[in-house]
């Protein structure tokens, strides 16, 4: 158990930048003084939470998460735009012109958050912004939202209901995973600018 | 009404603990304190971080390497102020509920 509570502790610490890490080494360390399974598992649980929410650790998870979070975007939504596009339709094309400066703004965030940059709050207030304004216009259902939309439940079975619920739900999905992710960010990116 | 910092009983009694003045560590602060890692560590870098708590490594006689801490100078009086002005406010609450 000591051992799994160990690499569980060590792990966690690989998500540190270098230099903060002391603390979390420190916690390691008095990881060896613990008596028995169940207290080297409590001990390892609470350093694990202390080196995840910390400035650096809950900023580097916020980061990964937006960059994890856009490839799942894209990988689950480009057959979408690719069946549209094969459809004859031109929707897409604006569509992926509200999508795509969102999702670059969020990979530029999380990067320059990752960098421990001095415009990573800027980056992520910016990607913020965009994700607020790609939302409404999503969640409005207009141009150029409602046409690819459209244009994709004609392709794929015009009238079946359950495609025009799945076109609902990755609406309100996507704007409410993006949303969650970008205040995170910002979040974490202030927390961890005044930390450094 | 806001609460006053480092007034959570939880501070108050790592403040008391380190009280003497020697290098302790996490572990034994936990033992004696019966305060979880996960609670401890951030009041320690809380500290820490506004220089009222330093750390050294240190190597044990087996050859492993440990952590431990202490007040500053600054910080003794500050927990020492700190524990002072708890008390009243424990005694207050003693005497209402009796």
């Amino acid at each position: 158990m000591k051992r799994v509570a160990r690499i569980a502790l060590r792990s966690a610490l690989v998500v540190l930048p270098r230099d903060r890490r002391e603390w979390g080494e420190a916690l390691l360390a008095e990881l060896d003084e613990t008596r028995g399974g169940l207290e080297s598992a409590r001990w390892a649980l609470g350093g694990v939470r202390v080196v995840l929410l910390s400035p650096h650790g809950l900023a580097r998870l916020a980061a990964v998460g937006v960059v994890v979070g856009v490839a799942g975007g894209t990988f689950g939504n480009h057959e979408v735009f690719i069946e549209v596009r094969r459809g004859g339709f031109d929707s897409w094309l604006l569509a992926l012109a509200l999508a795509l400066p969102t999702a670059l703004a969020g990979l530029t965030a999380a990067w320059l958050v990752l960098r421990r940059s001095r415009f990573a709050v800027a980056s992520a207030l910016v990607f913020v912004a965009l994700v607020l304004a790609s939302s409404a216009v999503s969640l409005a259902d207009v141009t150029p939202v409602r046409p690819f939309l459209e244009d994709w439940q004609q392709v794929v079975g015009a009238g079946d209901p359950r495609v025009a619920h799945h076109a609902e739900e990755l609406r309100g999905n996507a704007a409410v995973g993006a949303l969650g992710a970008a205040f995170v960010l910002l979040y974490a990116a202030r927390r961890q600018a005044k930390h450094d | 009404m806001a609460r006053r910092p480092d007034t959570s009983p939880q501070t108050l009694v790592v403040f008391r603990a380190f009280l003497g003045g020697s290098w302790r560590y996490g572990y034994d602060l936990s033992r004696e304190t019966g305060i979880p890692s996960g609670t401890l560590y951030p009041i320690l870098m809380r500290l820490s971080g506004r220089g009222l708590l330093e750390s050294r490594w240190e190597e044990t006689a087996s050859g492993r390497r440990r952590r431990s801490h202490r007040l500053t100078g600054e910080g003794i009086t500050y927990a020492e102020a700190r524990l002072a002005e708890a008390r009243p406010t424990a005694a207050t609450a003693v005497a209402a509920r009796a």
